[in-house]
């Protein structure tokens, strides 16, 4: 009779604890794939910027204004 | 573990990116900062060449941008273009608004009035938005147009708003809901005849105001004839005695009380006085 309860008891924390872990993987995964989407976001408005200043150095009256500011 | 380690990863990258980010955002606001770099900017938008074929969004975001740059820098030698660029944008946005109005005038008189009410909001929005081009005339035309059907059929008016004050309403055609109903009195006895005497009276809905004819048997006989149309006037005697609903289209007087012109709609019928 002791053994079984102690067998139940190690069963319900093997249980509780590998439950406990899912939600911890769970939670990390959420991180990642958040900081992932962060990451594209802000790399698509970096290559965005990038794209709007080469179009602004193109004008010839901002190369003008550049070239007598220096 | 593995997961850990690529969250680190990820941290670092995005910290690098953010970093990057921040140095290409203060370069381009240093870049737009002065008066030409925010005339380029708009040209970017949308340049004077490119406005036919500039999607709404855009043209709306220059509009904007040429308007705050004129407003900001008066005095500046581009001003000139730049101006010559929102002109052209403010017309383009302006026939765009119309656009979808444009055979609307010739459907005007199979419009149901809620279709109607619906235009004339939207077009009055319209010319209000672009006063300054001149692009809005053709507003201006079709708001005349939708005025002159407006007369034509009488503008609907609640029963209510229509008690509570008339005077709004001078000098304009309104509809008014009610209903007619015929209370005969007294036999009167003229010229050896005998005469029913009787009152038509129209009953503005949800109201106590009314108007009121009086009538000798089935014709609207004193204050005026009614109408020779015996047919007409048998059927309209009919639709009163037994109480009907409908409308009322009132010509209104430069006071807006008393009534220049009157028809009585119902369903499909049109009695006129």
């Amino acid at each position: 009779m002791g053994r079984l309860v102690v067998l139940t008891l190690l069963v319900l924390v093997a249980v509780f604890t590998a439950c406990e872990d899912e939600d911890k993987l769970a939670e990390l995964e959420e991180q990642r794939d958040a900081l992932k989407a962060e990451i594209e976001d802000m790399e698509t408005e970096l290559t965005e910027t990038e794209q709007e200043i080469a179009l602004l150095k193109d004008f010839p009256e901002l190369q003008e204004q550049k070239e007598v500011q220096e | 573990m593995e997961l850990n380690d690529e969250i680190e990863t990820l941290g670092r990258r995005r910290d690098q990116v953010r970093s990057e980010l921040e140095v290409v955002s203060s370069e381009l606001d240093e870049l737009k900062a002065t008066p030409l770099g925010r005339l380029c900017s708009a040209r970017l938008v949308v340049a004077a060449e490119g406005v036919a074929e500039a999607d709404d969004d855009s043209l709306e975001k220059a509009d904007g941008l040429y308007a705050q740059l004129i407003a900001d820098y008066p005095e500046e030698d581009f001003n000139e273009e730049a101006a010559g660029t929102h002109s052209l944008i403010r017309e383009e946005r302006c026939r765009r608004a119309l656009a979808s109005y444009e055979d609307y005038s010739d459907g005007l008189k199979e419009a149901k009035d809620n279709k109607l009410e619906q235009a004339e909001s939207e077009l009055s929005a319209i010319a209000s938005n672009y006063s300054d081009t001149k692009s809005v005339r053709e507003v201006e035309k079709l708001l005349k147009a939708i005025d002159r059907e407006w007369d034509r059929r009488g503008r609907p008016v609640s029963a209510s708003a229509f008690a509570a004050d008339s005077e709004p309403y001078a000098n304009q055609t309104i509809r008014v809901p009610g209903r007619l109903t015929y209370q005969a009195g007294d036999t009167i006895m003229m010229m050896g005849t005998a005469w029913r005497y009787g009152v038509y009276e129209f009953t503005f809905k949800g109201t106590n105001k009314y108007v009121s004819w009086e009538a000798l048997d089935k014709s609207i006989f004193i204050g005026g004839r009614f109408c020779d149309d015996e047919v007409q006037r048998d059927r309209f005697y009919e639709l009163a005695k037994q109480g009907t609903d409908g409308e009322i289209v009132l010509e209104m007087d430069s006071k807006g009380i008393a009534f220049r012109t009157i028809r009585i709609i119902i369903g499909n019928e049109v009695f006129e006085f």
